[in-house]
């Protein structure tokens, strides 16, 4: 696990464009009083845990969720990850492996989380590995919790910062950069920074996004999934 | 006697600076009273709140400059509102003081729950509580686009607004399957491409909680589709197989630069509009094609077309994630997100103001240390000119 030096906003919008970000994740650390982002890669085992991409998406070498959470303490309250399946939620039914190494469907979920007990592999889901929050909105932007947790990522395939095909002449580049400029700076709440981002990229509100609306790659159905409370608004860095 | 005379000077320097100082709190004060005012009133006449049951307190206000809207000034306002029953939350935009934003929602509570003291908000269909919306928001903004609106709603019969077009206008109802809410939307079809009016509405539980019009700035631009979907086509095709070589890491670690293999038609071709220039909106080709052999996280390349020039508005391999090959395609940022460095909606033109008027405070400040600077100086020329009248 690479963790960067904190950074300013300044320097995210400038290294964003020239690629190596793909993998997005900050998190405020009470400790370091400062905003660090992760880049991190995956493992998968025997049940289908949830871990980080590499950066060339090959292989599962990095960091799962059963165990992430001895590094982040269960303590963030604000996680925003740009890359595959980070806020997957086994909703529905479970993936495992059986005696052969075959994939089979285990126990159906309806959580963001939870505890893979026959195999004893541990916690399932990263939203709870990164927050401890088993009690957070499952549509945080919508319909958010009181709590102090906000967590948002991709179920299934993440779009690329790269990609134009929803707004023509920006990217999803773009909208990361204005969320975080209206969170950060604006000191909107995170709810209202997601709208004024989208909003800044010509789409009439978040609620109106691909991301928040839901899109297919290869069939399979994938969305933004925002979790938490987001009407909580962020720290000044 | 020079001292007594310097004192002087510089105490009422000082008074001078300091009741200068003042001048932008003062400003500040009364500036944001008048946009509190046409805040309240968007409140009140527009999402149809009855404020006195409410206190209304303003949380935060921000001025900036996004080039987005061309670089005009954008206020953002955010309100909290506290009845003994619930709490609310009202954020309100405004561009060159017409309002272009506005959001509802309940603070520490659900949309599916949420309830406002409104005379317009109870006993209606959604269709009804949209019409009264429209209705309200014409009647408060004058404006033919919600003229147009209200006249398509008209049309439809029922408890629910439906998908209808009339003329070139067409009335556009999503409801997305995760929340008790329908957003209403209006386009214009002009030569097979769709131009957002950007007006459009979010009802939840059939009480408007979301109203988007920038309908007075944007506009449309030469909707002539001088590249037909083939030109287009052929267009990205040549594009997509001269650019999709790159480097990339294999699982051994090596670097290596590999084609990625692209079908020979794309899987995806759209009509779309997108605003080549500031709020002007022309029609734009949108074509991607995916590769069923990816090469890591690249999966495949996009390419924008304006169907008015046939110019190449971006052209780049797309990602799960970012970008995989800076070396590849670096250029192609700057050029595809023409706006994009400008956009945001920040950089050395915006204006944050905080409720307590931080930004005014430094200028304040600023002004304090420069008339003190002045004041210093301007004794400095007293004294020597009194010593030098002396000698």
């Amino acid at each position: 696990m690479i963790i960067w030096q904190p950074f300013t906003l300044e320097i995210y919008a400038a290294f964003y464009p020239y690629g190596h970000n793909e993998i997005a994740g900050w998190y405020w650390d009470d400790e370091q009083g400062a905003w660090v982002p992760y880049y991190t890669l995956v493992v998968d085992g025997y049940v289908r845990h949830y871990a980080y991409y590499s950066y060339y998406g090959y292989g599962y070498t990095g960091i799962e969720d059963y165990w992430l959470s001895a590094y982040t303490s269960w303590k963030n309250q604000f996680t925003f990850l740009w890359t595959c399946t980070e806020a997957d939620c086994p909703i529905g039914y479970c993936m495992l492996k059986d005696s052969n190494g075959q994939l089979c469907y285990g126990d159906y979920v309806d959580s963001y989380y939870y505890f893979d007990i026959d195999h004893g592999t541990g916690l399932v889901g990263m939203p709870l590995a990164w927050t401890g929050n088993t009690d957070m909105a499952k549509d945080g932007y919508s319909s958010p919790d009181i709590g102090s947790n906000f967590y948002i990522s991709f179920c299934n395939t993440s779009l690329g910062l790269c990609d134009q095909a929803e707004f023509g002449t920006y990217n999803y580049g773009d909208f990361v950069r204005d969320f975080y400029y209206h969170a950060l700076v604006d000191h909107f709440s995170i709810q209202y920074s997601l709208d004024l981002a989208m909003v800044n990229c010509g789409v009439n509100g978040f609620s109106n996004s691909w991301l928040y609306q839901g899109y297919y790659v290869d069939n399979y159905y994938c969305k933004m999934k925002v979790l938490g409370n987001s009407d909580n608004t962020l720290p000044y860095y | 006697m020079i001292n007594k005379k310097v004192y002087t000077a510089f105490t009422l320097m000082f008074i001078v600076v300091f009741a200068f100082a003042q001048i932008p709190q003062i400003c500040f004060a009364q500036q944001t009273q008048v946009d509190q005012d046409k805040a309240r009133l968007v409140m009140s006449s527009v999402l149809g709140l009855d404020l006195t049951k409410y206190t209304v307190e303003l949380t935060n206000y921000v001025v900036d400059n996004p080039a987005v809207f061309g670089g005009m000034t954008r206020e953002t306002m955010v309100f909290n509102l506290t009845s003994a029953q619930n709490s609310l939350s009202v954020l309100c935009a405004f561009v060159n003081n017409t309002l272009t934003f506005m959001k509802l929602s309940p603070v520490g509570g659900a949309y599916s729950s949420i309830n406002v003291q409104s005379p317009q908000s109870s006993g209606s269909t959604l269709l009804d509580a949209t019409k009264n919306a429209v209705q309200r928001y014409y009647s408060y903004s004058g404006l033919q686009t919600a003229s147009d609106a209200l006249n398509i709603l008209d049309s439809v019969s029922g408890t629910t607004p439906v998908n209808v077009t009339e003329g070139n206008l067409k009335l556009k109802v999503m409801t997305p399957d995760n929340f008790n809410s329908t957003n209403i939307s209006w386009t214009r079809s002009i030569n097979g491409a769709n131009y957002p009016t950007r007006f459009s509405l979010d009802f939840a539980n059939s009480v408007l909680v979301d109203l988007l019009d920038f309908s007075s700035f944007y506009s449309i631009g030469n909707t002539t589709i001088a590249i037909s979907r083939d030109q287009a086509i052929s267009i990205a095709q040549k594009e997509a197989f001269s650019n999709n070589r790159l480097n990339t890491t294999l699982a051994n670690g090596t670097m290596s630069t590999v084609t990625l293999e692209l079908p020979n038609q794309p899987q995806d071709i759209e009509l779309n509009t997108a605003c080549r220039q500031p709020l002007v909106y022309s029609p734009l080709w949108q074509i991607q094609f995916f590769s069923s052999n990816p090469v890591g996280s690249t999966v495949g390349y996009q390419v924008g077309i304006w169907a008015d020039t046939g110019e190449i508005q971006y052209s780049h391999l797309v990602t799960h994630f970012g970008v995989d090959n800076a070396g590849m395609i670096t250029n192609n940022f700057p050029a595809s997100t023409p706006t994009s460095a400008a956009s945001i909606p920040t950089g050395g033109g915006s204006t944050e103001t905080g409720v307590q008027g931080g930004n005014s405070a430094n200028q304040s400040i600023t002004l304090l240390i420069v008339g003190i600077v002045m004041g210093i100086a301007f004794s400095a020329a007293l004294i020597f000119l009194k010593q030098k009248r002396n000698k």
